[in-house]
């Protein structure tokens, strides 16, 4: 079986295998959330002018005038935006399962692909916007691309948001379990996009508060990907002792 | 099969009957005569009838539209809303034979995966397209309140332009009998280069000829795939009725 594989086929597999699930989701959540809080802990206190949610943006994390130690950011960013993608196709290979055999049937309805389709496409995009935020940081900020980088990342979660949380409250799966999913759906499709245009408001129209609504749709947007990424590493712990 | 039918919902009756080749072939002629026919002769019309004339060069597209360029704009609006509502069961059309669902052992194998992320990309912005060309037509040069008819406008034609890059796309690599080999390896680039170029040199500096330029860039990849899906329909509905 294995042998008339392709090449992609065989790395989509690994890519998607539980236990590439569980060491992608682990260490994504500890150097983000790891090098996120210690570059704002460093910051603040080793900066030379102090940092706060409030006077500074969130990319400032990665500029060496503001803090001794701009690669933490850099590295949450890069390293977070790369480990996104297996979880990705993990969460669109079992919310979206294509029927390859006759056990496999039935298939879902028609929406569940679009929505899926959507919901991984705008993700993805979501994930280079990271990936691109950190490679191109403040101290690397080239023909603006630091900023284009970081709409993106903003936009691509916000609007991916949307097609997740449809996914996951109108139509049945087994990620993540009764009435948890109405809650995360419900959340993903109301708050993300709204949120995001209100700080869009604040940053381009350069407003006081703007540098603190960057914030709050970064922890908004938190608050959707945590359960998501929680859910799915319980479901791959699950596929793994089922295969025990 | 009158049991079948009497055990699906309204949705599935209402979604076969959308997609059934011969709503496919009805919806399919008429947007096309209503659309370019109403296209050439509100262009002929604005072009020797108004004072001012009419090219494309000097004028908008919207400028069809206004009775102040041309003494007969509806002709416009009514080629904008009805092919944005006509072309509407072609995209699910579309859907349903490029990347279609087993629904038992019969119909396995599935597609590739890439086939159903391609077409549900290209399904949503294809969709939200014909949606926002009815509002076009709506909110013409003639009833542009707070600035409708040019929100819509690039509402459509950036839709469109995702749309056609992700068809493009999804024709190149999908195993599927709508655009045959070769041709969906010609129509396939021309659907993913052309629209989104022009697209992006109209976001760049927009001009008169820039922006029929994006409208003909559209037109000379859905028109063939268009007539493809005609063709499709026309053979479904003949293998049919056999």
């Amino acid at each position: 079986m294995s042998a008339k594989e392709s090449w992609v086929d065989r790395i989509y597999n690994k890519l998607t295998a539980p236990k590439t699930i569980k060491i992608c989701g682990y260490s994504a959540m500890v150097f983000f959330f790891g090098a996120i809080g210690l570059g704002v802990i460093i910051a603040a206190v080793f900066g030379p002018e102090g940092y706060n949610i409030i006077d500074n943006w969130i990319s400032d994390l990665g500029n060496h005038n503001i803090t001794p130690a701009p690669f933490l950011l850099d590295f949450a960013v890069i390293s977070a935006g790369v480990l996104l993608f297996p979880l990705l196709l993990y969460l669109e290979k079992y919310l979206a399962p294509i029927p390859r055999v006759p056990e496999d049937l039935p298939a879902p309805p028609r929406m569940v692909y679009r929505l899926m389709s959507l919901g991984f496409f705008f993700n993805c995009l979501g994930s280079l916007g990271m990936i691109g935020v950190g490679v191109f940081s403040e101290d690397r900020d080239i023909a603006d691309l630091h900023f284009i980088f970081s709409v993106l990342l903003f936009g691509s979660f916000a609007i991916g948001a949307i097609f997740l949380g449809l996914r996951f409250s109108f139509i049945k799966q087994d990620l993540i379990p009764k009435p948890y999913n109405f809650l995360v759906g419900l959340y993903g499709i109301c708050v993300p996009l709204p949120v995001g245009i209100i700080a869009a408001f604040n940053v381009f129209g350069e407003t006081g508060i703007a540098k603190l609504m960057e914030w709050i749709i970064f922890l908004v947007l938190i608050g959707l990907i945590v359960p998501i990424f929680v859910s799915s590493l319980m479901h791959a712990e699950k596929q793994l002792q089922m295969k025990k | 099969m009158d049991n079948k039918e009497s055990t699906e919902s309204w949705v599935a009756r209402a979604y076969n009957k959308l997609t059934a080749p011969k709503t496919i072939k009805i919806c399919g002629y008429a947007a096309m005569i209503l659309y370019i026919g109403l296209l050439l002769i509100g262009v002929l019309i604005a072009a020797t009838l108004h004072p001012g004339g009419y090219t494309v060069w000097d004028n908008w597209i919207s400028d069809l539209g206004s009775i102040q360029d041309t003494p007969a704009p509806y002709l416009y609006d009514i080629a904008c809303i009805s092919v944005g509502i006509l072309s509407m069961p072609f995209i699910f059309y579309q859907e349903r034979y490029i990347a279609p669902i087993p629904r038992t052992p019969e119909e396995l194998p599935a597609p590739h995966r890439m086939t159903y992320r391609g077409i549900g990309l290209a399904f949503f912005f294809t969709l939200l397209g014909n949606f926002f060309y009815i509002f076009v037509g709506i909110f013409s040069g003639d009833r542009n309140y707070y600035d409708l008819h040019n929100i819509f406008s690039y509402l459509t034609f950036g839709f469109y332009a995702f749309g056609t890059l992700f068809l493009g796309f999804t024709l190149m690599v999908a195993r599927q009998q709508i655009v045959p080999r070769p041709w969906n390896f010609i129509i396939g680039p021309i659907g993913m280069v052309a629209p989104f170029t022009v697209a992006i040199l109209n976001v760049i500096d927009s001009t008169p000829l820039r922006e029929w330029g994006l409208l003909w860039a559209v037109m000379g990849f859905i028109i063939p795939v268009f007539l493809f899906t005609l063709r499709h329909a026309g053979k479904l509905e003949h293998e049919g009725s056999k």
